[in-house]
């Protein structure tokens, strides 16, 4: 059993040597914000958990290509996003309506917290969700992404002027 | 001055807690990974780019002039992605025995999805699997056909290419269940190098000799074929490991059951493909709840009669979205000759359906029925998701204000020489506001009470029951009409009714007699109902006394005797 945390540049060089419990400790440390992430993006929240896991997979078989450690979290959200638009562009074949407990119900604020993050650019969508979705702190984040802590301030601020006018209505109730 | 908390940022920490992982299919990532081969690291040899590539465009050059031979690319992964998938399951006969060729099940004590699956009421569906398989070449291909049935009857499988049905075909077929847990792993290194770790974090390392749930054995070298130099070994009782220690796990060993075909196919490229067969341990069952208003002055009893499906599915798959249909029917089935025969007791063991209450939601998806061949099949109007070990209750039928005629039936071979059962019967035609075909199931009675409340009065259970039939509810005993029994002599015998109700009733006494006999006098009208039972119906007026006296004629026949 493993009880030493390692960062998040440890797992990439010792995940990138194919040590599965390594990689494992980071699938636990960022599934659930990359969950949300690609929720913001594709609106199916059934479909997120299972395109966070071929993210996760996808990573893990091109992690030893990855020349930068540091940007492991980086590399992580970008094969999530290219996934998340491959599939909306994917014709997908006709079926017959979902269930309604897959579909978010119409009042839950948290599906119309997801789609306003949706709205953001790349940038400010990544620092939203591993601030709020992952519980990072400024500096953590600046590490992972490989910007100084400072930008990550200034796209969190920038990031919260544009969902306010977003989410208005739950935010006056 | 403290500047105001911003409520933004709550809001989004809220929405990030609510999207929680909840996909079981998280729990085998690591399988997965483990089994992701990665993709290894270019070096940077930059500066062989430009002689590499002249190099290259020379050798194409060469071949094209020279040479014309198949160019064969470098070809992507067979892929086999899930399009949608059809779930077909037969109702649970009575007596349900293992019907198909399971073999995963012969493994002895195995588990699906973690719960231990053992022998009882088997039920069966058919899957009907729709997925496209991406990156064929022409030729013989190998195709692993992941997250089927862990029950699935191999023998059952059928294949079809709707793309190329006639170029595509199964050459041979493999059905994989060497599933990935401690016992085959470690059988897997026999002869090879491990690690076990003792309760004090001693770590002794040496070569597996052999295992069993106590101990493990460990040599101290390789195995000699020649036997020249002799090995020590060591018996480490397994109580006293905390961990065994392995190198990596053997790629052949597999996760969940996988059929491995080798495929043929004349058309190379994306092929969209059908996969049926059959598995086990799906099951459905119709509940029914009949709520019964007693009708006043003569006038029939009122049910409202609400129906359920339930569905069991342990077949150790989910099947996402799936449409679903039912058959109701006793379809035949042959028994699977190679089957343990399971003791009796196994065979009546049903699941238990769950309590009554908490169904009030509704359910937005109906049930329709259709004749199919001489069953009847029920088709889920919307696709739904079954997942594995779980049980899923649908809505089949609600119907209220069905007449149903109360009516004292005196069975003394069957009921004990005093006791009348109470039978309600209704119609089940559209008149009566029922006409729909019920398949067999179990029925509870419930009656509003002087509080108001719903409360079970008994259960029941019908068989398939068509429309324009009799649908009969036996609904307990009577307590104010009693009946007697004698056998006067040999071959005359008398019942006799008693109504001490201050209502007038309807009963309906029952003779039975043996094959080749017959009634040959009696003292009230009768119709047979068949060759060896007699009913006798009358109304039988309140405080009042009938007797019926009948006489039997004819020597009993022995079934099967040659005459």
């Amino acid at each position: 059993m493993r009880a030493v945390t390692l960062t998040d540049r440890e797992i990439a060089c010792r995940a990138g040597e194919g040590d599965v419990p390594a990689f494992v400790q980071f699938v636990g440390r960022y599934r659930a914000p990359l969950i949300s992430y690609v929720y913001g993006l594709t609106g199916q929240r059934d479909d997120a958990e299972e395109m966070a896991q071929e993210a996760f997979c996808r990573a893990w078989e091109k992690l030893p290509t990855l020349r930068q450690p540091q940007r492991l979290v980086s590399f992580l959200y970008r094969i999530a996003h290219n996934l998340a638009v491959s599939e909306g562009r994917r014709p997908r074949p006709v079926t017959l309506p979902a269930e309604p407990a897959a579909d978010p119900p119409r009042d839950d604020p948290g599906a119309d917290v997801h789609r306003a993050v949706a709205h953001l650019s790349d940038e400010h969508r990544v620092v939203v969700s591993l601030r709020h979705f992952a519980g990072l702190s400024h500096e953590e984040i600046a590490r992972a992404l490989g910007v100084p802590a400072g930008t990550v301030r200034s796209r969190l601020s920038r990031a919260y002027d544009r969902l306010r006018p977003l989410l208005a209505h739950l935010l006056e109730d | 001055m403290t500047p105001e908390p911003d409520p933004l940022e709550p809001l989004l920490d809220a929405a990030g807690r609510s999207t929680q992982p909840a996909d079981p299919a998280w729990d085998h990532l690591p399988q997965r990974l483990a089994q992701t081969p990665q993709q290894r690291r270019r070096r940077r040899l930059w500066w062989l780019a430009p002689p590499a590539a002249a190099a290259a465009a020379a050798v194409v050059f060469l071949a094209l002039w020279r040479f014309t031979p198949p160019v064969q690319a470098d070809s992507p992964p067979i892929e086999v992605k899930r399009l949608d998938v059809d779930l077909t399951v037969l109702g649970a006969a009575d007596q349900d025995e293992a019907t198909l060729y399971m073999p995963l099940l012969r493994l002895g004590p195995f588990t699906v999805g973690g719960a231990p699956l053992t022998p009882r009421r088997t039920g069966q569906a058919l899957v009907k699997d729709h997925r496209l398989i991406l990156n064929l070449q022409k030729g013989d291909n190998v195709v692993r056909f992941s997250d089927v049935a862990a029950t699935i009857d191999p023998t059952s499988v059928r294949f079809v290419s709707t793309t190329d049905p006639v170029g595509t075909q199964v050459i041979e077929q493999n059905f994989e269940y060497d599933l990935v847990n401690a016992d085959a792993l470690l059988h897997r290194y026999i002869d090879k190098e491990i690690t076990c770790v003792g309760r004090d974090g001693r770590e002794t390392t040496g070569y597996l000799t052999a295992h069993d749930p106590e101990n493990v054995v460990l040599a101290s070298a390789p195995p000699d074929p020649a036997r020249q130099k002799p090995r020590e070994t060591q018996v480490l009782p397994r109580r006293t490991l905390q961990a065994i220690r392995l190198k990596e796990v053997p790629a052949d060993l597999l996760v969940k059951p996988t059929l491995v075909w080798k495929l043929h196919a004349d058309k190379p490229g994306q092929h969209d493909t059908t996969v049926s067969y059959l598995c086990g341990f799906v099951k459905w069952s119709a509940d029914y709840v009949a709520l019964v208003t007693p009708g006043v002055a003569g006038q029939p009893d009122l049910l409202d009669l609400t129906g359920w499906v339930t569905l069991n599915n342990e077949s150790g798959t989910t099947y996402e979205k799936a449409g679903l249909k039912l058959i109701a029917g006793d379809v035949n089935r042959v028994r699977d000759p190679w089957a343990p025969l399971l003791p009796q007791a196994w065979g009546h063991a049903l699941p238990s359906s769950g309590p009554w209450g908490g169904r009030g939601g509704g359910v937005p998806k109906e049930l329709v029925e259709k004749s199919f061949f001489e069953y009847h099949l029920y088709t889920l109007t919307a696709p739904t998701t079954v997942r594995d070990q779980e049980t899923k209750q649908l809505k089949l039928l609600g119907q209220t204000g069905v007449k149903a005629q109360r009516r004292y039936v005196f069975d003394p071979y069957r009921d004990g020489s005093q006791n009348l059962a109470v039978e309600l019967v209704a119609r089940n035609e559209k008149e009566n506001h029922l006409g729909v075909p019920l398949p067999k199931g179990r029925i509870t009675f419930e009656e509003i009470d002087a509080d108001g409340e719903a409360a079970v009065t008994g259960h029941t259970e019908i068989d398939h029951t068509p429309v324009k039939e009799e649908l009969t509810l036996r609904h307990g005993h009577a307590f104010d009409v009693v009946g007697e029994f004698k056998q006067v002599d040999p071959t005359h015998f008398e019942m006799r009714l008693r109504n001490h109700k201050t209502t007038d009733v309807q009963v309906r006494a029952v003779g039975r007699i043996q094959l080749g006999q017959k009634v040959a006098e009696s003292s009230l009208p009768f119709v047979m109902h068949d060759a060896t039972t007699a009913h006798f119906d009358f109304p039988l007026r309140a405080n009042a006394q009938q007797v019926i006296r009948y006489t039997i004629e004819g020597k009993p026949e022995i079934p099967g005797a040659i005459p």
